[in-house]
């Protein structure tokens, strides 16, 4: 019963390649389109031009745009950092099911919860009157209270590692899974160390587990307003925010030629990963074969 | 069996009838009840959450119509887009939209002017209310009726920046060495850049029209802008009403750019703050009700009927109470308070409202524009503030 994917009807890959056309291609071009003319008075000028481009560079959304990307990287190491230890043990490292259990269920429990209400609390602590604040002025560490603990890119940054957690976690926690313990356990019983093992068995068998942790945790920080409007203070602006501005006052031409350029940066970086990615895996199966 | 059997079908379908039945009356009846005044129908008013009152009560019970309220945010964008593409004027009797906004739409024939002697109480509004740029369109026709307005500056801890016996300058927010650090502004060139405007102006800078600046005034404006931002006087800029009183009450900051039921609300928590009034001017809003210009007949005159609501002394009363706000005809609001026989408190709200609005919508500076015609470069330059 099982068709190679040569012998599928044809008509499937019509199908598919309508609809691509349809909710993938179409939009993107709607978009570019839009970029290459201007607006006055909350009316589309239909002559081509390059002023939303201008716009975007002399308004510092360009400098907006790199400084998500930046942040969002930052966040996506970090996380990454934390999340690896944890979800390997989670994986490998305990036995109990209740204990996986539990744990998993306890890092959907955010999901349940407004992220501005869990957000808004990092206000409270991190503000100059706040405990944090006050407990270093307690000590004498410091002899003023600390005004970038927020309203501060650290504020951001910090505020966005626990909702970005998760979305790290479980497709590590799926690919860590999926590694037969066989063969961890050869992997020791040749003698290699537990580093070894786990940069060159572990690290390239979860290869599609920390891609996809790194895209479901990268992208939707890109397009997220909450932390950094509530973190950041007006001093951290981010693409989201920027885009909601132009939207506000129908200024769709220079949101659209911002759009154009964050996917071609999005293409950029998401290829340059997979070729890493690639090269990486590609050759250590080489030299494990 | 088959005749039995067809019966017992009518039987479950008579059921299911006279369920359906049932179940329609137990929903109607509290319909109805709610409706013993609503005799006139509905009016349909798509309007700001600003105007909004927590009930609707006493407008069915003074016009004999109900209202329905579609809450809306203060976006002019939003605005175009529902009027001009959505064409919603076929489905609402009445807009309520920040001023500002019908010299676009007035122009492009969404709006239809408004008819003074429609309206029952029209005599009763002030001159100067009337004739507010925010309510006239770009010829002079009168496209807006009044709903309610203010006039916003900042609020400020009075032990730190004095005690309010004299007008303060802009400059307390904008340029002031003693609280560097310790002041927030709205995140939005709406009322920041105009502001900010008329505290260069107030040192001799030219600027026409603060809520309607060139490009180069906005660029202008915007350079001394980033100038403080960079020495760092500006601990945040909020975003919601909630964020500036958290501010201000946690003393994130001290003088915070922000609307005046901010400081009704930590006065009423006993915190020592005051909302200035300034030397140079304030950003006065008005949210104007409008007509789209496909009512007509009778639904024109269920429009005019609700306007007429809106400028009369119950909602004046209640919109003064709750938020602090100021409507058209203070006086009927007043006397409306003193024949339902409320509190002092109450009756001093509407009060404070008549002498403020003597006070400071007569200053000359300025009305907040929510569509200026350099939208896209003023908000361009905005965002360059925000960036740098």
């Amino acid at each position: 019963m099982f068709r190679s994917p040569t012998q599928v009807n044809p008509k499937g890959h019509l199908i598919l390649l309508t609809a691509w056309v349809l909710v993938g291609l179409i939009p993107i071009a709607g978009l570019a389109v839009w970029s290459v003319l201007s607006m006055e008075n909350f009316r589309l000028v239909w002559e081509p031009s390059l002023q939303a481009y201008r716009d975007v560079f002399s308004s510092g959304r360009w400098e907006v745009t790199v400084r998500t990307i930046r942040v969002a990287a930052i966040v996506t190491v970090l996380v990454s950092i934390f999340a690896f230890p944890f979800a390997y043990w989670m994986a490998k490292g305990t036995r109990s099911m209740a204990t996986k259990t539990i744990l998993l269920g306890l890092l959907t429990v955010p999901f349940f919860l407004s992220l501005s209400a869990r957000t808004i609390i990092w206000r409270g602590l991190l503000g100059l009157n706040g405990p944090v604040n006050g407990l270093l002025l307690q000590l004498g560490v410091v002899s003023e209270p600390l005004d970038w603990l927020l309203f501060s890119e650290f504020a951001v940054v910090l505020g966005l590692i626990a909702p970005y957690f998760p979305t790290m976690v479980f497709p590590l926690y799926m690919a860590f899974s999926l590694i037969d313990d066989e063969v961890l356990d050869a992997s020791r019983d040749l003698g290699a160390s537990p580093l070894f093992t786990i940069v060159h068995v572990v690290l390239p068998l979860a290869i599609p587990g920390i891609g996809a942790g790194f895209v479901f945790t990268f992208i939707p920080m890109i397009g997220d307003p909450v932390v950094p409007t509530l973190l950041g203070g007006g001093n951290v602006v981010v693409l989201a925010e920027s885009v909601q501005s132009l939207l506000r006052i129908l200024n769709y031409t220079v949101a659209a030629a911002l759009s154009v350029l964050m996917l071609i940066l999005l293409i950029g970086f998401i290829s340059t990963a997979a070729w890493l990615t690639k090269r990486f895996t590609g050759g250590h199966s080489n030299a494990i074969s | 069996m088959s005749n039995g059997k067809s019966s017992s079908t009518i039987g479950r379908r008579s059921l299911l009838k006279l369920g359906a039945a049932a179940g329609a009356t137990a929903l109607a009846a509290p319909f109805y009840a709610r409706n013993a005044f609503a005799t006139g129908g509905s009016v349909r008013v798509l309007g700001v959450t600003t105007v909004a009152l927590p009930d609707w009560q006493g407008f069915a019970a003074d016009t004999g119509m109900e209202i329905e309220f579609t809450p809306i945010n203060s976006d002019p964008g939003f605005y175009v887009q529902e009027v001009v593409a959505n064409e919603v004027g076929d489905d609402y009797d009445v807009f309520i939209f920040d001023g500002g906004i019908e010299d676009r739409l007035g122009e492009s024939g969404h709006f239809q002017a408004i008819d003074g002697g429609s309206l029952s109480r029209w005599a009763e509004v002030s001159e100067e209310v009337k004739t507010s740029p925010l309510l006239l369109g770009t010829g002079g026709e009168q496209y807006g009726a009044p709903i309610v307005f203010n006039a916003d500056s900042f609020g400020y801890y009075t032990d730190e920046v004095g005690d309010g016996a004299e007008e303060l300058s802009w400059g307390t927010i904008f340029e002031n060495e003693k609280l560097m650090g310790k002041v927030a502004i709205a995140d939005t060139w709406l009322t920041a850049l105009p502001s900010a405007a008329l505290y260069l102006i107030g040192k001799g800078a030219k600027i026409a029209d603060p809520s309607n600046m060139t490009p180069q005034e906005a660029a202008m404006v915007v350079d001394f802008l980033i100038e403080q931002k960079n020495v760092g006087q500006f601990r945040a800029l909020w975003h919601s009403y909630e964020e500036s009183v958290d501010l201000l009450s946690n003393q994130e900051v001290l003088a915070i750019e922000c609307w005046e039921p901010v400081i009704k609300q930590l006065q009423g928590e006993g915190k020592r703050v005051r909302y200035a009034n300034t030397s140079e001017g304030y950003s006065k809003w008005m949210i104007g009700a409008y007509l789209p210009s496909q009512a007509e007949g009778e639904r024109l005159e269920r429009a005019y009927t609700a306007i007429d609501w809106f400028l009369g002394g119950r909602y004046g009363a209640e919109i003064a109470v709750s938020r602090g706000y100021a409507t058209a005809n203070a006086n009927a609001a007043l006397k409306f308070a003193v024949e339902q026989g409320w509190s002092d408190d109450q009756r001093g709200a509407i009060e404070d409202n008549i002498t403020k609005v003597e006070r400071k919508m007569a200053a000359a500076h300025y009305w907040q524009n929510s569509s200026p015609d350099h939208v896209e470069a003023i908000e361009s330059e905005w965002s360059r503030f925000k960036q740098a």
